[in-house]
């Protein structure tokens, strides 16, 4: 590992600070459960790590009569166990609890699967059909965008190169009638970045389908929304046919790569396989 | 059970308290003061000519004492055929060649300075695949092997396997695949070299062959012999992979001896996926006949391995693959042909089995199709043609114990043969033959054992048997407190040193149970003669009579007369003209080493095994579930029964791996995943949910109280199994591995059963 | 500096193990601030002012933690390599769930790889225990 600096923040405004000041050359540091091992077999050498774990601000879960707020902090295993999630957002703590280790999920949070943008990041495709948005601290101030604007490519961010902190994702809670899915498909049970992955959102007023959602991921540069898939289902019934032109649409859209994880070949059969899977178990 | 004190019982491993408690002191963890790291230079291509070496700007980077190339380090050959250059100086034959290496002051500096190192290459035509190589007009890897056909090729014959299978009622035949997989040892290599007194060399190694590699490390480095001392730290796995020397080790005492300080080498992770070898991927083209009965005719066999670009003693490998083919079932004509061809791979090495789980892979799953053919049962078909005791095989091996119809009608009986099954769930069965008795393949097959009784009552045994995992020294310590009827924690086993410990040609094929236990049993036995000698006037008592037991030496007739063993010691001892009370064991088992004509009795007697599984498959997916598994095991008698269940349990977790998820990728000989990622070992969550393990005792005679080796055994009817399930499961056969989700699925989508 | 390096290499701790560097394997696992991490994944400068439980420390006072004895009765070791941070990760597993099923051990361990025992006696290990911490009531 090269040499480099290490910043532990107390604010947000420090840590704002200090990044801006290093630009292109500093880092957050959170988990450091992507961060380290990329320092280390050289893929990213910053000089400065701004450490951002001791920022108050940053962490917890709250609950609003509308909306759900994930501090960045929020560790994958906090995630997993909290019991306003299991409650209210039940997809994010069973995503949460399928990923990675017991230990990685210790110290890995919520801002830094997003902020690593990894076209496979687990928790982009179900955030992305819940509508969610993430909170942006610049220096300029705070913004607020829909989560699938935050991925610019792989590894790519609105924010990447220090032009900004991750504080938060809001997410709505979904409305009455709402069934969510997410389907990964990993050879092993655990320890697996998903090889493709399907999430989808429906909801139906009077039968029919009022609004729908479906992301995919693995399948492109970034996590991706698919609006041909769900302006497929938009309106429908959702019968067996309004499935299978939303899975074709969602197909259409995947391109995915071959690399030593799959062909793509056989990554574009699963997409095709979660996307069945995740739009009968929305649409039963 | 057995009337015995400390055999068959359940016992904690001698050397777990230091391993529970961070005790164990490994590899990684030595340091030596003034101790220097080490690391090498690769190749940057598969195949290229050296123009040119500027080792210069790393001797500029602070902390670098030392940088060698070919140039300045002359050395012998290393390789079985002794075809690697430990420092390529001319010419790299692989990604993982060595080009040079430095020696700093930290393992940062040694980084950087290699990363200074220009080094000019001319790229060669290279080849990564054996067939391509055999082509005329490939690349040549090596002067001595044209057509890069290496020298050391396998014809046995016996009968007329041709003639046989023209005659036979139904015939079955495939080409099988096998693939690249490696050791991953949790552990990383590693080697520290310090020099000493007079030039003497001590060399801390995890090496499985102690001994030989005193031979070698002198015969390339040019120390004599009698100048060198393995040392062997708690050794954190080897499978086979520390059967051989490597240049990293070589290089480590180059390096020492440039520098004049301790040097020690450690791989990361990455360098131990790209460097160390892997097991020999193979193409086996198999054809099996048998006669309406379903008595097998013959088996005719030709397999191609892949060598990679060096040669090591898994250029052997056919040698016990012929084994299985020859010797699980009764058949009366065998033709069998193997070689290895050069490519510009990584290279293949010895790894648990040793080419057996590949040649069973296509054996056993002939053995399926051959009976589905003769409208017989995979498991009746199994049982009307297995070995029996007292029959002598086509290689002249002779079945003294042989448990294995037992083993198939456990297996059978408890997978639930011919039971009901769900949608998509099939069930397999493999069998398997090893050598459980020793294996000469090398001209001895001895282990000596000196073992030392103390004024208080201790046994020490030192011996060359080296430990790696298995847990050999707990169950050789089981069996010396067995003979002298003491506790197990008054037993210690010092076998890291080849000063202390007497001869022993090393860890491999299963042996060191059995020969580590009869040399143990050998040495226990001097000392029980000197023992009753002077204890019997002791108590008045005659020597005959004398039993051990309970740390006292009993008269068998009248067990008042009794005495503690530590004071018969001590009165040997502290008195005028005393002697010490010390025994010797050298046990080289009655096997015979085979000629070019492959016969004669390699093991002094041989394990069986059968495996069953039942696994679900998923026709969208390709994914394969192994619901339940069960072992059934002909280990002759279970002295340690935690370590042998523990010992097929692991083979299980490594043979379902090497069944359906670890590959080795290589894009042009270029290692595509060296990390555990993307290099994918089964973990917890991926074993069956139910697992099975029956031993079944056959009390070999020639075996320590009975036993046989088995540490290999586990791994080699896996892949079949599987195989066969899924056959079972949803019609397709699976010739190639692994049997990955992807794999399956595009077998599927290939005959259209794929949803 | 990781904290695993920091064990290792500046302080000699070297029972926590290191086989990848990457948090892969689970072998550097070691407790912090209660909680089981890899230490390869921690910077020893993040830990200023936590509590590291390492391997080493479990059997402070001379006497094993259950877990321990468990290993050893079960023959859940073998090379040893991974045992270490499997028992870690165990200690923080079995403080939350004292009366874990079968299948909860195997996801328990489902980050720390094992070469050697195909992990069916670690799974029994645990189990074991768990039933020896429920009757002694250790913590
Ligand atoms: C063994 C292992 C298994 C894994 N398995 C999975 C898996 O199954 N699924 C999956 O999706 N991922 C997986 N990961 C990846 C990783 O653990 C997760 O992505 C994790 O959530 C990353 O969080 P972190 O806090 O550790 O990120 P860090 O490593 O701290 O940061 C990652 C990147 O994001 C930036 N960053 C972090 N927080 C912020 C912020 N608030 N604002 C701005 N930038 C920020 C950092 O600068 C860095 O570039 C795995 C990793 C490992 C080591
Ligand atoms: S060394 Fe940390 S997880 Fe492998
Ligand atoms: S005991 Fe060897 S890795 Fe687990």
């Amino acid at each position: 590992m090269e040499k480099f600096e290490y910043l532990k923040a107390q604010s947000l405004r420090e840590a704002v600070d200090a990044l801006a000041r290093n630009r292109g050359k500093a880092a957050v540091l959170a988990g450091g459960t992507d961060a380290i091992p990329a320092m280390r077999r050289g893929k990213s050498s910053w000089k400065l790590l701004v450490d951002v774990k001791g920022i108050p601000s940053l962490g917890g879960i709250k609950a609003g009569s509308r909306a759900v707020s994930i501090g960045s902090l929020t560790t994958l295993a906090e995630l997993a166990s909290n019991p306003v999630i299991i409650e209210k957002l039940p997809v994010l703590s069973a995503t949460a609890l399928n990923m990675a280790s017991p230990q990685v999920r210790n110290r890995g949070t919520v801002g830094g699967n997003l902020c690593n943008a990894a076209p496979s990041a687990d928790l982009a495709p179900p955030l992305i059909v819940l509508g969610a948005k993430v909170k942006i601290v610049a220096r300029g101030g705070e913004r607020t965008i829909p989560i699938e604007e935050f991925f610019e490519g792989p590894g790519i961010t609105a924010i990447s190169g220090g032009r900004g902190i991750l504080a938060s994702v809001i997410i709505p809670l979904p409305k009455p009638g709402t069934k969510i899915s997410f389907k990964t498909h990993t050879p092993r049970m655990a320890m697996d970045l998903s090889l493709v992955s399907v999430a989808a959102a429906v909801r139906r007023d009077k039968g029919r389908i009022a609004e729908a959602r479906v992301a995919l991921g693995a399948c492109a540069p970034v996590p991706l929304r698919c609006r041909d898939a769900e302006e497929a289902l938009a309106g429908t019934s959702g019968e067996a046919s309004d499935a299978e032109r939303a899975v074709e649409a969602l197909c259409a859209a995947a391109r995915p790569i071959g690399d030593v994880r799959a062909s793509a070949g056989y990554r574009r059969d699963m997409a095709k396989e979660m996307a069945r899977r995740a739009l009968a178990e929305v649409l039963s | 059970m057995s009337g015995f004190a400390c055999v068959g019982r359940k016992v904690h491993k001698i050397d777990a308290f230091d391993k529970v408690t961070g005790r164990a002191v490994y590899g990684h963890d030595l340091r030596i003061p003034g101790m220097l790291h080490g690391r090498i230079l690769r190749s940057a291509h598969a195949h290229a000519r050296i123009a040119e070496i500027d080792a210069r700007p790393a001797l500029g980077v602070p902390g670098v004492h030392a940088v060698i190339t070919a140039a300045d380090a002359k050395t012998g050959n290393i390789g079985f055929l002794q075809d690697h250059p430990v420092l390529k100086g001319d010419r790299v034959r692989s990604f993982r060649d060595e080009v040079a290496a430095v020696a700093a002051s930290s393992e940062e500096a040694a980084e950087e300075a290699c990363s200074r190192i220009i080094v000019k290459y001319e790229p060669l035509p290279a080849v990564f695949d054996p067939f391509e190589a055999m082509a005329p007009g490939a690349p040549q890897l090596h002067d001595s092997a044209p057509a890069n056909i290496i020298k050391f090729g396998y014809d046995f014959n016996e009968g007329d396997a041709d003639k046989a299978l023209e005659s036979s009622a139904f015939t079955a035949e495939g080409t099988f695949r096998t693939h690249y997989v490696t050791h991953c040892c949790m552990e990383t290599c590693f080697a520290l070299a310090v020099f000493g007194r007079g030039g003497s060399l001590t060399f801390h190694s995890s090496t499985q062959i102690p001994y030989l590699m005193q031979n070698t490390l002198s015969r390339v480095t040019g120390v004599p012999a009698w100048k060198i001392r393995i040392r062997q730290p708690v050794i954190g796995g080897a499978f086979g992979s520390k059967l051989d020397v490597y240049p990293y080790e070589i290089i480590a005492i180059l390096l020492a001896q440039r520098t004049g300080r301790p040097v020690k080498i450690t791989y990361t992770r990455e360098e131990e996926f790209r460097c160390t070898p892997t097991r020999q991927p193979m193409v086996i083209r198999m054809s099996a006949g048998c006669d309406r009965e379903g008595k097998l005719t013959a088996r005719k066999a030709e397999a191609v391995l892949d060598n990679g670009a060096y040669t090591s003693w898994g250029i052997t490998t056919p040698h016990i693959m012929l084994t299985g083919i020859s010797s699980l079932y009764k058949v009366p004509n065998v033709s069998f042909k193997a070689f290895s061809v050069y490519t510009n791979n990584a290279y293949a090495s010895a790894f648990r089995g040793y080419g057996n789980p590949q040649g069973t892979f296509a054996n056993e799953q002939l053995i399926d199709e051959l009976a589905l053919k003769a409208g017989i049962d995979p498991v009746e078909f199994r049982l009307r043609n297995a070995n029996t005791p007292g029959s002598v095989t086509p290689q002249r091996f002779r079945i003294t114990t042989c448990g294995l119809s037992e083993c198939i009608r456990k297996a059978a009986e408890r997978i639930g043969f011919g039971g009901p099954k769900a949608a998509n769930e099939g069930v397999g069965i493999a069998c398997m033959f090893h050598v459980g008795g020793g294996g000469r393949v090398y001209k001895s097959d001895g282990c000596g054992v000196i073992a030392k009784l103390d004024d208080f009552g201790r046994l020490s045994l030192m011996t060359g048997a080296t430990e790696i995992g298995t847990g050999s020294d707990t169950a050789m310590a089981m069996i010396g407190a067995e003979c002298l009827g003491l506790p197990l924690d008054a037993v210690s086993v010092i076998n890291d040193d080849t000063d202390v410990g007497p001869w022993d040609v090393g860890i491999h094929a299963s042996r060191m149970t059995f020969i580590g236990g009869n040399a143990v049993i050998m040495a226990c036995e001097d000392i029980k003669d000197q023992l009753r000698e002077h204890a019997a006037p002791m108590i008045g008592s005659d020597p005959k009579n004398l039993e051990f037991r309970d740390s006292k030496i009993i008269d068998c007739m009248n067990p008042d007369r009794n005495i503690e063993i530590s004071r018969v010691v001590r009165a040997v001892h502290f008195r005028e003209k005393g002697r010490m009370i010390v025994g010797k064991g050298f046990y080289d088992p009655p096997n015979e080493f085979q000629g070019k004509d492959f016969r004669g009795n390699v093991s002094s007697t041989y394990a069986f095994a059968a495996h069953a599984v039942r696994v679900r498959v998923d026709p969208s997916t390709g994914k394969i579930a192994v619901l339940k598994f069960v072992a059934a095991h002909d280990v002759g008698r279970a002295i340690n029964p935690l370590g042998l269940e523990g010992q097929v349990h692991g083979a299980i977790a490594q043979g379902l791996g090497f069944a359906l998820s670890e590959q080795l990728v290589y894009d042009k000989g270029r290692l595509l995943n060296d990390n555990f990622t993307d290099y994918k070992m089964l973990l917890a969550r991926d074993m069956p949910a139910e697992i099975e393990i029956h031993f079944i005792e056959t009390d070999d005679p020639e075996g320590p109280f009975g036993a046989k080796g088995v540490s290999e055994a586990g791994i080699i009817p896996i892949p079949a199994a599987v195989a066969n399930a899924v056959a079972d499961a949803v019609g397709i056969r699976i010739r190639t591995l692994p049997m990955t989700p992807e794999n399956v699925h595009s077998a599927l989508k290939a005959a259209g059963k794929a949803t | 500096m990781t904290l695993l390096d920091f064990l290792r290499e500046y302080l000699g701790m070297t029972g926590t193990n290191a086989g990848c560097r990457t948090g892969d394997c689970g072998a550097c696992t070691v407790l912090l601030d209660g909680k089981s991490v890899n230490s390869c994944l921690v910077l020893a400068c993040e830990c200023d002012g936590k509590a590291v439980l390492t391997i080493e420390g479990l059997s402070a006072g001379g006497r094993l933690h259950p877990l321990q004895e468990a290993f050893m009765d079960e023959g859940a070791v073998q090379c040893g390599f991974c045992t270490p941070g499997m028992i870690m990760r165990g200690v923080e597993f079995l403080r939350g769930n004292p009366d874990p099923s079968p299948a909860e051990a195997r996801v328990a361990i489902e980050g720390n790889i094992c070469r050697c025992t195909g992990y069916e006696n670690i799974v029994k290990a645990v189990l074991a225990a768990a039933r020896k911490m429920k009757g002694g009531g250790v913590a």
